[in-house]
């Protein structure tokens, strides 16, 4: 369940590793990342910026799933559910957020 | 037209190939010149290169297919992810089907570095120029060099926040020479101005938080801001971790374990992660790990010469083997030598010698 009150930092991240199996989001949810990519993009204006996004698999018990290709520090709402998906070159870190900020 | 079309892009595809195949052995067989010091350009392409020629890293280039932007909505079809330099050529299908050759990314990428610095992917080197290529790959090959992935043994035990950073650090900051014209970064003699607040808006609270920077030297600062506005867990750990901020205040040069890219420090750290303190000088490992030193050249040995830059290899070196064997290896990088300078060892018995 989301941690209500706590700050990001506070949060217990799920951490998603590409050979890891089905880790826990919350109590209704689990979580497969099937795919990760990390690198360099272009940026507007010139130069280079992280590139860095996360294809992940959400299933809900009752079978339901939903596929989400979620670039790093985006927040989209899933099955009834706010994430936050972050991490850096080596890791992706899945937060589930409270309802309301 | 379209076979007319997809000939195009393969011919195209053979061009980058072959121009990269060419850039290669040009940094291979490029002469540099010492006096330049360990952060010459040409000689840290040149590591790159032999980094590249002796398996560190693995390179595919790929090229956008003829109908890139048509085959999967949002995302540029490349091909061939079944080919890897220094081999040549690739083909596709030209129905829309899934295939092992045919890759999609996100328009705009340039490059992808897989976990443990094993494998990059360099996309459409048709519009990138020489320089930017070269520069990219002292860029990248340093993150697989500096051996800071998780498990790897650069690695910093605080967490992945904190070693990525640093190996960015040591990245930009080695890319290209500092003053130089395509230098995106100040002078390391500068005194940082430590005028920006770096902000962050907690997701989970919608709270924001801010603190000011507080850093050494202006290189140090400038390529923090570009970090800042390009790689979000940079303000994020920032603002929220005051261990990151200390660490990122603090770390106002490079430091690694071969921030040269240079594959014979990479054998000789191999070396290193076979012994065991326990083992005797006597041993045949720590003989085998000695004997790779002979590989290092004059370029190798002046980085490893400075152990501050070099911290992270004799850190690790120091609690990997006895003090003896130890002091062994540092002579035998220095000197060439287990032995120190001018400590030779005494004749045996009272022999007088003419």
């Amino acid at each position: 369940m989301p941690e209500t009150g706590k700050t990001l930092a506070e949060m217990t991240p799920t951490r998603l590793l590409l050979e890891q199996s089905v880790p826990v989001v919350d109590t209704d949810l689990h979580a497969v990342l099937l795919d990760f990519r990390y690198g360099r993009a272009a940026a507007p204006g010139g130069g280079d910026r992280e590139h860095a996004w996360a294809a992940i698999r959400l299933e809900a018990p009752d079978g339901t799933t939903s596929d989400v290709r979620w670039h790093f520090e985006e927040k989209p709402e899933i099955l009834g559910h706010r994430f936050y998906v972050t991490g850096s070159r080596s890791e992706v870190l899945l937060y589930t957020l409270p309802a309301v900020p | 037209m379209e076979r007319a079309q997809k000939a195009l892009a393969q011919a195209q595809h053979l061009i980058s190939q072959l121009r990269f195949a060419a850039l290669v052995e040009e940094g291979l067989a490029t002469t540099t010149d010492p006096a330049k010091g360990i952060y010459d350009p040409a000689f840290l392409f040149k590591n790159s290169c032999e980094w590249i020629r002796n398996g560190g890293m693995r390179i595919r280039i790929l090229s956008p297919t003829h109908d890139a932007n048509d085959r999967q909505t949002g995302m540029v079809a490349y091909f061939d992810a079944t080919v890897l330099h220094p081999s040549t050529g690739g083909d596709y299908p030209h129905e829309l089907v899934s295939d092992a050759r045919v890759m999609f990314e996100e328009p705009g990428t340039l490059g992808l570095n897989h976990p443990g610095g094993t494998q990059l992917d360099l996309f459409d080197l048709a519009s990138r120029t020489d320089e930017e290529i070269k520069s990219t790959l002292i860029h990248e090959v340093q993150h697989s060099a500096d051996q800071s992935w998780p498990g790897q043994r650069w690695v910093d035990p605080r967490g992945s926040a904190y070693s990525d950073y640093q190996s960015e650090l040591r990245a930009y900051w080695t890319e290209t020479r500092e003053g130089a014209s395509n230098d995106h970064f100040g002078s390391s003699a500068e005194a940082a101005v430590n005028d920006t607040v770096v902000s962050f808006t907690d997701p989970a609270t919608g709270t924001e938080q801010t603190v000011t920077t507080n850093f050494r030297n202006k290189r140090q600062e400038e390529i923090f801001k570009h970090l800042l506005s390009g790689y979000p867990y940079v303000p994020r750990n920032y603002v929220q971790d005051p261990a990151f901020k200390a660490m990122a205040d603090a770390f106002d040069r490079p430091v690694g374990g071969n921030l040269v890219n240079s594959i014979r420090i990479e054998r000789v750290a191999t070396a290193v992660d076979r012994c065991t303190a326990d083992m005797e000088p006597a041993d045949p490992v720590v003989a085998s790990m000695l004997s790779t030193c002979d590989g290092l050249d004059g370029d190798d040995r002046a980085f490893l010469g400075d152990e501050t830059a070099s911290g992270s290899f004799w850190t690790v070196a120091r609690g990997r083997l006895s003090p003896e064997v130890f002091e062994m290896l540092r002579n035998k990088v220095r000197y060439g030598t287990i032995h120190p300078l001018g400590d030779y060892p005494l004749p045996e018995g009272d022999v007088a010698y003419a």
